[in-house]
């Protein structure tokens, strides 16, 4: 008896939510690029990554995009955006990159957080690549990290006792076929949702 | 400003939670400070006043509390419940407790009349930012902000506030009012407080707005109703010129609107919520400190100074440490700068507060009195350091100012020591702060021996630090004759502030830094000087140019391709924004108030588009590239221009010195707030006055002249 009504509370409980739309997750933190604050507060340009600023276009869901300009140069064939966020427990994170240039001058992306026990979070250990002329989502969860790291001992995520984390580091490398070198290459990122 | 009247022996209940319950008065300010939360995580705090108002705070560290003001306007018994909500957003609910309100009920302040923008439009955009705007007739200081839920509205879990101070043209954040995960305050108003905030608008925006009931997303609520303040600096500029240079103020010098990390404006906050600070409490700020702190109404700033300022060891010599326990600057190198400081701050600060109690503390570890430590510290620059001799020398072999020696002062990528020019014109200022502080302890006889060197050290600094070639001072001359000049711009300013600049060398310092001037061989030259507008570079010959390089490695190497390239770096070819109080005052002295109002401008300008919240970082990721947030609260000497340059606002013995230079434009300048001797004062200078007038603590001099407030009140010609 228990376990009927329990299962007819959650089919109406699922049937209310699909007839009222179910409501969006909320994010611990998000950062849409609208805000009169200055990027430097809270990014960091570095290496390869020359400048970035906020612009209207391209942009996804009503947002504003930032434009990253990357030279990259055969010595150096990584950028890397350093996103700082206030010490905050997070366990997911999500962003899209938009990629105007051609498949054949391929970048890849590697997301590596830190927490505050210095433990290094890899998310994408080959990298993500970012696909010619369309968004790129990335959508990945901390308990799914490639590689977690401290010195030189690896641990297993869920080994690490309530992480913290303070800075995001996303890390464009270029790929075998990359030619590009010393010229500006531009990238997009929308925003960016930490759950 | 802070107006804190504490409950005598309320502050241990405050501490703990208000275990146990306190009693005030009906419109007397009460401060409360939650038990911190605790936990790995950033939060701010709620507190709910049990009198229908809830008041947020910024986020920081949970193992910290803020102290919160209150004012009850009726009598009562009234539960606080706090509770502090997780930057992920978890909420914790906190112990609190009850005040019972006494006295008879006093009026509520009249809102601010303010237009209001139609309220947002519900859309399918969910990244689409959504405010409320409301609009002041004029530039208006504000104290708070209230906000309530719009009745079957969803009040949003996420907004901030944002200023204007030109109609909405341009906008800035308020650090301290974004809010994320905010709960739902049901039928009581958010008082939002903004401390004087100079604005011609104010919006709460919303970049994420909730999903009303239709699935769109739409920011809802009553509209935002302002209360407002007082101006703190006031004249008759451009309003908008007032409203920044107010603004500049409530950023770089109270800090009342910034995110502190500590709930404490004398910690550091890093990124990403780096902003302004009202102080530091090592010994290299000491003067600084005094300078921004001791004319403020801030009991909490008034015991950590004082109790900072006894805590700084002093050897057997007389030679102080950098802060309180150490005498070594990060654990590599002492600075001999730091008697000199000292003396000018310990003597700034009594003469500020006139407590012959202060001068009696004891230094818990030796019981030497702070009066006798100053002493000994000027001893110590006199006998040990042979300032007696019109030149003072640093001894230590590790400050020995060549290609090997350690920094010895606050800039610490330089090996300044030996015969060192920035230690120099300290000393030549500690002289006047212990001529005046031994005057008003009526040891003349002391006073006039330590007037009486000043000429002989302006002498010796003008003969043995100016170079002939480049037109300005040296850094420093090493024990082995090397003389060290990389333009830098903070040593001759400081040095043309203080007055131990001739006046010849000082036109020619302003020629250089002017671009009137060309050095050649220099880095930088002309414009580029002032490459980062707000202030100059602060050298003008890279680092890297010559080798062995005068600068100090132990932190980063310089040169092409490093970290710490000219440019990239605060102290190579980077900027420090402090030094433009100095370049205001050397601007002033030399070339007149006109001249000094010139920069300003500029630096009005530049804070105008973005508060000078700046923090760029080189391609290293290191963003110590500009010096104007985090550890740089003497950011705020530039904003306290108004007094010390315009107001020429000065304690000296007898009292306190006003000695105004209004811009030819403006008939007056004000500041309604300021605490000397233990009264509050309001203090205006004004053209077309032939005499002061003085009603009660209301205090009007004429623009020219120079005049003597006493301490008692009496203000007289000087």
């Amino acid at each position: 008896m228990v376990k009927t009504f329990r299962l007819f509370m959650t089919g109406a409980l699922l049937l209310a939510a699909g007839f009222c739309g179910a409501a969006p997750e909320t994010p611990a933190y998000f950062k849409y690029f609208g805000a009169p604050v200055r990027q430097d507060r809270y990014t960091r340009n570095m290496h390869a990554l020359t400048a970035s600023r906020v612009v209207d276009e391209p942009s996804l869901n009503g947002g504003r995009s930032l434009e990253m300009d990357f030279v990259f140069q055969k010595t150096k064939p990584m950028g890397q955006l350093v996103w700082d966020i206030p010490v905050m427990r997070i366990s997911r994170i999500r962003f899209s990159v938009y990629n105007p240039n051609p498949a054949a001058q391929s970048i890849r992306l590697t997301p590596v957080l830190l927490d505050t026990q210095h433990h290094s979070w890899n998310l994408s250990t080959n990298g993500i690549l970012l696909k010619a002329g369309e968004w790129t989502t990335v959508d990945l969860k901390l308990a799914d990290a490639e590689e977690v790291t401290k010195g030189n001992a690896t641990v297993k995520p869920s080994a690490v006792k309530d992480p913290v984390f303070f800075v995001m580091f996303l890390k464009f490398d270029t790929g075998g076929d990359f030619k590009d070198f010393g010229q500006t290459r531009k990238l997009y990122l929308d925003g960016m949702e930490c759950y | 400003m802070k107006k804190h009247f504490w409950i005598a022996g309320l502050c241990c209940g405050l501490v703990a939670g208000l275990s146990s319950a306190a009693t005030v008065q009906t419109g007397q300010e009460f401060v409360y400070k939650p038990v911190p939360a605790g936990g790995p995580e950033m939060v701010w705090y709620l507190v709910d006043w049990g009198d229908g108002t809830v008041t947020p705070t910024w986020h920081g560290l949970a193992a910290f509390s803020p102290e919160m003001p209150k004012v009850w306007s009726r009598p009562g018994t009234f539960k606080i419940q706090p509770q502090a909500i997780t930057v992920s957003g978890k909420n914790i609910p906190l112990k609190g407790g009850s005040v019972t309100v006494a006295g008879a009920a006093v009026k509520n302040p009249v809102p601010l009349p303010a237009k209001s923008s139609d309220a947002p439009q519900a859309t399918e955009e969910p990244r689409q930012p959504q405010s409320y705007t409301i609009h002041f007739d004029r530039i208006e200081p504000v104290d708070r902000l209230e906000l309530a839920k719009e009745s079957g509205a969803a009040f949003p879990d996420n907004f901030c506030v944002e200023v204007s101070t030109d109609g909405g043209k341009v906008w800035n954040d308020i650090p301290a009012a974004a809010y994320s995960h905010f709960p739902d305050p049901g039928n009581k108003k958010v008082c939002i407080p903004l401390h004087g905030l100079s604005a011609s608008d104010l919006r709460v925006t919303s970049y994420k707005p909730p999903v009303n009931a239709g699935g769109k997303y739409e920011l809802r609520m009553k509209e935002p109703v302002a209360f407002g303040g007082e101006k703190l600096f006031s004249m008759d500029a451009n309003p908008l010129l007032e409203a920044d240079w107010n603004n500049m103020w409530l950023t770089y010098g109270s800090a009342a609107n910034e995110v502190l990390h500590n709930f404490d404006p004398w910690w550091p906050t890093d990124r990403p919520d780096e902003g302004g600070l009202l102080g530091i409490g090592s010994t290299i700020w000491a003067h600084w400190n005094a300078m921004k702190v001791s004319w403020l109404n801030d009991p909490a700033s008034k015991k950590y100074y004082e109790e900072c300022v006894n805590a700084y060891p002093q050897d057997e010599r007389g030679l102080m440490g950098v802060a309180p326990g150490t005498f070594y600057h990060l654990d590599h190198s002492k600075h001999h700068v730091t008697p000199a400081i000292f003396i000018s701050g310990i003597s700034h600060w009594y003469l500020m507060h006139r407590d012959p109690a202060f001068l009696q503390t004891k230094d818990a570890k030796t019981g030497a009195t702070l009066i006798e430590k100053v002493r000994k510290a000027m001893k110590f620059q006199l006998e040990d350091m042979d300032g007696k001799t019109g030149l003072m020398t640093i001894h230590d072999p590790q400050n020995d100012g060549t290609a090997t020696g350690l920094g010895g002062n606050y800039w610490d990528g330089w090996r300044f020591g030996y015969r060192s020019a920035y230690c120099n014109n300290e000393f030549y200022i500690s002289l006047y702060w212990m001529a005046q502080l031994e005057t008003a302890l009526g040891n003349a006889d002391k006073a006039a021996e330590y007037m009486a060197l000043r000429p002989l050290v302006k002498q010796r600094y003008n003969e043995v630090f100016w170079n002939e070639e480049t037109g300005r001072f040296i850094g420093c001359e090493g024990k082995d004759g090397s003389r060290h000049d990389y333009g830098f711009t903070f040593v001759n300013l400081q040095a043309v502030a203080s007055g131990v600049a001739t006046d010849e060398h000082a036109k020619k310092i302003l020629q250089w830094l002017d671009g009137e001037r060309i050095v050649k061989g220099d880095t930088s030259t002309g414009a580029d000087i002032y490459y980062w507008k707000v202030s100059p570079r602060c050298n003008t010959l890279a680092a890297e140019a010559i080798k062995p390089s005068f600068w100090d490695n132990w932190t980063m190497e310089v040169g092409p391709g490093t970290i710490g390239e000219y440019g990239k770096q605060i102290q190579n070819g980077g900027h420090i924004f402090y030094v433009s109080h100095y370049d205001l005052m050397s601007r002033l002295r030399t070339t007149g108030i006109d001249a000094a109002m010139k920069r300003m401008d500029v630096i009005l300008d530049e804070f105008h588009k973005d508060q000078l919240h700046r923090k760029p970082s080189n391609e290293f990721g290191i963003t110590h590239v500009e010096g104007i947030l985090r550890e740089f609260p003497e950011s705020g000497l530039v904003p306290l221009f108004m007094l010390t340059g315009i107001m020429g606002i000065e304690p000296e013995a007898t009292g306190l010195r006003i000695e105004p230079s209004l811009p030819t434009a403006w008939n007056y300048a004000a500041v309604t707030e300021y605490w000397f001797a233990g009264k509050k004062y309001s203090i205006r200078a004004a053209r077309g006055l032939k005499q002061p007038e003085v009603n009660g603590t209301a205090i009007k001099v004429p623009a020219e002249g120079r005049w003597l407030l006493k301490p008692e009140g009496e203000v007289i010609k000087w």
